[in-house]
């Protein structure tokens, strides 16, 4: 329990660094002023506690700040410098000097608080149901979950930090400051039980702040809990706030709090570090002096928050992307003029020379808007470290993650869809590939196994690895498995790269037992189609005993590919240049039909289907005839085939826009793209087409 | 619930953008009208339905482009001068979308007062007449005014082309 002095001294040094705009530091002076009238549960209620006058006076003083922080007075700086007055006021009543403020004693119906703080707030009270939003908070609440979100951001890695070096001090408070301000900006917002959760890990991290218990092993976790349970109550209210209801109740919060509870009064004796003296007064207070420290430390970081937030504007990403949007528009417009004034200004050296100046300055431009784009993986990265930490600890495995090349940089939305196939490959690794310590011991290995992500940037792409020293890839179960699933027949002779690939199979998974992160036979082939859909390669390396490493290569941007833009009939369509090996013309006795339906085509010693482009989308071609036609070859990752196109038109990059929007999925097809000539051209998705094309016919 | 919907729809007055289709003449209310563009190619997107007509670049933005003629089950009609695409923003699962759709001819913006407007007849089980949001009588013309957002997101929208042309706009009564 905190002491009045030091609370009184807290209170003074935040009052006087607050300014009327800052609403998480006036939440904190609200909640602290409440602390000081004894209207704060139980276990912040301060020794000794505030007398009537007192009590009084902090109510008033709340009360402003309230009013400040909803803006309910005309004039928020000079209602600030009155609760200034107002706390100088208590402090001096709290030394025992006597204060002439006759607001307080006339305005005071010195309503006793007969009941102590502690009644009002009964043990075990029950979560009540969230009141409805109010409207006119909805600025303030949607910031807060944006706020609250990073705040828990930053308190999961310093958890994590702490895990390995309980007894860093800067790490506790920094977890404490951040449920601080939830709690205190929730309360305001009388968002009910984000407010309780924050406030009992509060509580739990305040004892850990002053070294009475450790944050590691069990109280972490329950820790990270609270920090979990209080996500998903964020997203609960954001759901609530769309939808215009209360937010719902959340039937776990009941039994974390009372875990929680458990933890910070020493109800739960293993977790504690000193368990013989609860007594609060035999609690040796730290030093005032101490505590000003930290205020003091408060107010340097927020001054240092505030310098690294000069020269950053948020922008809405809706905002970017149509700027992106607009830019990739003028770059068609200015190739579109270039084309047709060039054949015009022949002679006319200083138009030629304006409009070459015109391209250069778009083409930066247009380099500049997509770099805006570009974030670092480090974010995704981050989350991992608690992946593994999460599943390690309930495997009862030694893991450490090794990161490196966090700051490599790649396009927000590739950024935002490689989090869940990354996910699910590093909890294989340390789920299937690292083995347990024991086992680990007796083939030699060190204990702890070592996961490694590491990102970089190669040709134009980005290529992430996910490494472990673990048992590796097991070929002769990986095989045996393929056969007795049916994907492969006995004694069918695939390679090395073939045999891996076999995992990415639906229904193929190699766990010997099916535990609840990993090893149902969904994860992999999940992963490979997220991959794909991002234009994506996945290979695998792998040792036996050793360990296995999966690459996977991205490219860079979303936004942007190398299209072979092609005709059939009146129509034309793009072929992304990563999926194409090779276009031929093919020579009649190259053709066959099979069973007078299907027709392949003999390339270099392969049989390969051959898909007819204008069939598969019912368009009328010019050539009927394949030998007076072109064939390309394309591929998914586990198939070739041959289209039929009527025409190659050349090579050329484009930016993709998606169709989702306005014409729902078409199979066969992953979006547009918008030629030179302003109109819409198709890109064509090679692993739809195949999918397509291998469906049984219908009509077509 | 059902009363206030009621009530809404006949008290749309307001201006409407009035086109044709084959000798019937339609209404669109005129906030929902983004603006009218002359029919430009259009790319064809296979695999889609046949009132699908395709996609156009609109300024950057690909919005596909709905044939309303075969939307409602009227013959196709060659493409003239006057033939054009209005973009209009519609809302589909509470997302905004901007969608053309192609029409023989924009007439004119109409302020239609809510006196002028009956609701939609009711033609039995065999016609939907859910996407009108009323009739609007100008002099002896008569405008079928549409919910455009239920229009495209139905379906399947009945042939409204064997609505009766001489249908007098009689309120619907089921007498």
């Amino acid at each position: 329990m905190p002491e009045q002095a030091i609370v009184i001294q807290e209170l003074a040094g935040a009052t006087m660094s607050a300014s009327a705009d800052d609403l998480q530091a006036l939440a904190s002076l609200h909640t602290m002023l409440e602390q000081i009238a004894g209207m704060g549960p139980d276990a912040d209620e301060i020794q000794p506690p505030a007398t009537p006058p007192q009590r009084d006076l902090a109510m008033q003083a709340r009360e402003l700040v309230g009013k400040i922080m909803l803006a309910d007075v005309a004039d928020t700086e000079a209602a600030l410098r009155t609760v200034q007055s107002m706390v100088g006021d208590l402090q001096r009543l709290m030394n025992g000097q006597a204060v002439e403020h006759p607001s307080v004693q006339a305005a005071a119906p010195l309503a006793p608080v007969t009941q102590p703080a502690k009644d009002a707030h009964p043990h075990n009270e029950p979560v009540q149901a969230e009141s409805p939003i109010n409207r006119d908070d909805l600025p303030l609440i949607q910031e807060f979950m944006a706020e609250a979100i990073s705040h828990l951001d930053a308190a999961e890695a310093e958890l994590l930090r702490l895990e390995q070096d309980s007894a860093n001090a800067d790490a506790v408070n920094a977890v404490f400051r951040s449920f601080h301000t939830i709690k205190g900006v929730a309360g305001f917002l009388n968002l009910k039980q984000i407010g309780a959760v924050a406030h009992v890990a509060e509580n739990v991290l305040d004892l850990a702040r002053q070294g009475r218990i450790q944050i590691s092993g069990p109280i972490a976790s329950i820790v990270l809990e609270a920090s979990d349970m209080l996500r998903s109550l964020i997203a609960d209210l954001d759901e609530a706030v769309k939808k215009d209801v209360a937010p719902a109740v959340n039937p776990g919060v009941v039994d974390l709090i009372d875990r929680l509870r458990a933890v910070a009064e020493g109800r739960d004796a293993s977790a504690r570090a000193t368990s013989t003296s609860p007594a609060p007064a035999a609690e040796p207070a730290a030093p005032p002096a101490d505590r000003r420290a930290g205020a003091d430390r408060r107010k340097n970081d927020r001054r240092q928050q505030d310098t690294t937030g000069e020269g950053t504007v948020k922008v809405s990403t809706e905002r970017l992307d149509s700027l992106i949007n607009m830019v990739g528009e003028l770059v068609i417009a200015e190739s579109m003029v270039s084309q047709n004034v060039a054949s015009l200004a022949k002679g006319n050296h200083r138009l030629l020379r304006n409009l070459g100046h015109l391209g250069k300055i778009t083409r930066e431009l247009q380099d500049l808007s997509m770099a805006m784009r570009m974030v670092p993986i480090q974010g995704v990265f981050q989350k991992m470290t608690r992946v593994v930490r999460d599943l390690s600890q309930k495997a009862g495995k030694q893991v450490d993650l090794v990161i490196t090349g966090g700051e490599t940089e790649l396009d927000r939305n590739v950024v935002e869809a490689i989090h869940d196939p990354l996910i699910h490959m590093v909890r294989n690794s340390a789920d299937h590939g690292i083995e347990l310590p024991a086992d680990r011991k007796t083939v030699g290995k060190p204990t702890a196994g070592r996961i490694e992500l590491k990102a970089q940037h190669k040709a134009g792409s980005i290529v992430i690895e996910i490494s472990d020293d673990g048992r590796g890839l097991n070929k002769k179960k990986i095989l045996r498995k393929a056969i007795d699933a049916g994907i492969i027949r006995e004694g069918q002779e695939l390679d090395e790269q073939e045999i891996f690939r076999l995992i990415f199979h639906a229904g193929l998974s190699t766990a010997e037992k099916v535990t609840d992160v990993s090893g149902r036979g969904v994860g992999m082939d999940v992963v490979r189609r997220n991959i794909e859909a991002l234009r994506g390669q996945i290979e695998i390396t792998s040792t036996e005993g050793k360990g296995a490493t999966f690459a996977i290569r991205l490219p860079l941007t979303l936004a942007v590919i190398d299209g072979l833009l092609v005709r059939v009939g009146e129509e034309r369509y793009i072929l992304p240049i990563t999926s194409i090996e090779q276009s031929l013309r093919p020579k009649a006795q190259q053709i066959s039909t099979v069973q007078n339906r299907g027709e392949v085509c003999m390339v270099r010693g392969d049989l390969l289907p051959l898909f007819r482009l204008h069939r598969l989308f019912d368009v009328k071609p010019r050539n009927e005839d394949p030998t007076q036609a072109l064939v390309v070859i394309v591929r998914d990752n586990e198939r070739q085939c041959c289209l039929l196109v009527d025409e190659l038109l050349g090579q050329q990059q484009v930016v993709i826009k998606s169709l989702g929007e306005s014409v729902g999925q078409v199979p066969g097809v992953s979006g547009g793209a918008i030629l030179g000539d302003g109109n819409v051209c198709l890109i064509l998705d090679v692993p739809g087409l195949i999918a397509l094309s291998t469906r049984p016919a219908q009509g077509s | 619930m059902s009363a206030v919907v009621t009530e809404t729809r006949v008290s749309r007055g307001g201006k409407y953008l009035t086109f044709a289709l084959g000798k019937e003449e339609y209404g669109l209310e005129i906030l929902k009208v983004r603006e009218i563009i002359g029919y430009m190619d259009v790319t064809a997107v296979p695999r889609t339905p046949d009132y699908v007509k395709g996609v156009i670049n609109l300024r950057g933005q690909v919005i596909s482009v709905i044939d309303l003629r075969a939307k409602f089950g009227m013959e196709t009609a060659p493409r003239t001068e006057q033939t054009c695409i209005i973009v209009v923003d519609i809302r589909q699962d509470g997302r905004r979308l901007n969608t053309g759709i192609v029409v023989d001819r924009v007439s004119e913006v109409l302020n239609i007062t809510a006196e002028n407007i009956e609701a939609a007849p009711e033609f039995g089980s065999t016609i939907d007449t859910s996407f009108i949001l009323g009739m609007g009588k100008i002099g002896q013309n008569v405008k079928i005014l549409l919910d455009i957002d239920k229009v495209l997101s139905q379906q399947d929208v009945a042939a409204i082309a064997e609505i009766p042309e001489s249908q007098d706009a009689a309120p619907a009564d089921p007498a």
